[in-house]
This record gives C-alpha cells, sequence and structure tokens, in this order.
C-alpha cells in the first residue's frame, strides 16, 4: 500500500451501501450546514475538529464517538480530552488530511475521498484505507467546526485483542485430547 | 460577649470580602452558567449530544451533579473556547 489521496465526487456518496453516510449529508446539506438537534443524532459515528483556518493543517479534535472507524477497526481510544494530532497521527498521515480539511473549510461544502496509508498513528504502523466524508458546521457566530463520518474501509483484517480472548477461549474448549484421533 | 461574637463574625465576613481568592462558586451554578453560555453561542447541540451522551449516555446535561458535572463542564468547555476564540480571531 501507498500513501494515497482520491479525492471523489459527492454523488459518490449515493452509490454507497451506507445509510448513516447518505443520510448525514443530506440532513447536514438540508440544514445549511448549521447545528441541528437532527446533526446531534449522528454523534457516536463522527469526529469532530477545530474548523479555525489557523489550525487546518492538524485541526484539534474535539470529540471522537464511539462508533467511529478509527474507535471501531482502528481501535483508537478517543481520549477524554481535546486530541492534537500530532501526539496520535503520523505526520504521513496527517500531511494526507489536511487536504481535505483545507478544502471543506475554504469552500464550506461536503468534501468525499479516499485515504490510504501505509502508518497511519506513531504508536505503530497502521495501515488505514478508507472512505471519508468533511462536512463543516456552524453555529452561525462565525465559529466552524468540521464533521468527520469515515466508512467503507477495505483495512486488512486483523483480529483485535478481544477476539483474540474469544478465539483463544474457543480454542481451549475444542482442544483435542485424543491422540489417536487428531484433527 | 455578644459584642466580640459579632465582632468575629464581621471580621470573618471582611475577610472573605477583600480576599485575593475569589469564593467558590457551587458547581450546580458553573454548570448552569457553562450551559447558558453554549446555548448564547448556539453550541447547546454539542454538548448536549455529543459531551453529555457521550459521557453519561443522556442529553441532558442540566441535571448533572459533582464530579459528572466537574467532568462534563471540562469537555463541554472545550467546544466553547474554541467557538469564543474563533469569533475573536475574527473580529
Amino acid at each position: 500500500m501507498t500513501d494515497n489521496l482520491e479525492r471523489l465526487d459527492l454523488t459518490y456518496i449515493e452509490t454507497v451501501d451506507d445509510p448513516i453516510a447518505k443520510h448525514l449529508v443530506s440532513s447536514c446539506i438540508r440544514n445549511n450546514f448549521q447545528l441541528s438537534e437532527e446533526f446531534g443524532t449522528f454523534a457516536e459515528n463522527l469526529v469532530i475538529l477545530d474548523g479555525s483556518p489557523i489550525t487546518l493543517a492538524s485541526p484539534k479534535i474535539l470529540f471522537g464517538g464511539r462508533n467511529t472507524l478509527a474507535s471501531t477497526e482502528f481501535e483508537i481510544n478517543w481520549p477524554k480530552e481535546v486530541v492534537t494530532p500530532s501526539t496520535l497521527f503520523s505526520s504521513n498521515y496527517r500531511e494526507l488530511a489536511a487536504h481535505g480539511y483545507r478544502d471543506c473549510m475554504t469552500s464550506k461544502e461536503v468534501v468525499v475521498e479516499h485515504i490510504e496509508c501505509e502508518n497511519s498513528t506513531l504508536a505503530g504502523q497502521l495501515p488505514v484505507n478508507y472512505k471519508r466524508v468533511l462536512i463543516p458546521q456552524t453555529n452561525g457566530l462565525g465559529a466552524w467546526f468540521i464533521a468527520c463520518y469515515a466508512f467503507g474501509s477495505s483495512r486488512a483484517r486483523y483480529p483485535m485483542a478481544s477476539e483474540l480472548s474469544v478465539r483463544f477461549q474457543s480454542a481451549r474448549i475444542l482442544e483435542n485430547t485424543n491422540l489417536h484421533t487428531p484433527y | 460577649m455578644r459584642d466580640d461574637e459579632d465582632r468575629e463574625r464581621i471580621l470573618a465576613i471582611a475577610e472573605e470580602i477583600y480576599s485575593d481568592v475569589p469564593a467558590e462558586c457551587p458547581p450546580e451554578i458553573q454548570l448552569a452558567e457553562l450551559l447558558e453560555n453554549c446555548a448564547e453561542y448556539n453550541l447547546s447541540v454539542f454538548v448536549s449530544y455529543f459531551v453529555c451522551d457521550g459521557l453519561f449516555g443522556h442529553s441532558q446535561p442540566s441535571v448533572l451533579t459533582g464530579d459528572d458535572a466537574a467532568l462534563f463542564m471540562k469537555r463541554a468547555d472545550f467546544f466553547l473556547q474554541t467557538a469564543i476564540k474563533q469569533r475573536e480571531s475574527f473580529s
């Protein structure tokens, strides 16, 4: 896998089998990117970043939901405090990701992209290959935030620690003690 | 005797008034003020649905007390400060 960023057309969302992506995008466009209660219902699937133009090269992460791709697949436990991306993600990954943030905040439009990165985190080599939607959100009083919804991961599916534990237990239950009839 | 008690009481009040250390505001009042500020900045969605629901599984931060209220305030304040900074940088 090589580091790669591909910008996708907004119509791509219509073709994907992901109801959250479709509903989220249509809801935000309908609400003219103003924060709404409907937007709040997507909280656990979103990462929220500071949309200030000054920090767009590596915007601070204000919130990470429990059901984000980062949590469920890439095993990132979002800290309970504001995350400075340089403490979590590799410089390669941040460089790739920054293009989308800039474009999203400059155009104040939805950005859809496909990101591939060989080594995304500082903690260790974590290849990622996924799509994401970046949505501008404003409070209507001059402050802007970026909502990120990631989906469609095709990362090589390594077993998570919790799965390994279950597999190990199953293996023990099925352990063959009969030497005359091996598996 | 009564005069001494009154004097001590008055001195204690005066000391509190003129002390450099601000009196600790009860968490319930701090929480109410924070929620009011968040509402003023149109950030109620973030603090209710994202912060409160994410931490406690419900979207009613006004019912929080004690340590829960303190944790909520710390996280909700990130959104408020971000909005305030952005507004200041544009004005």
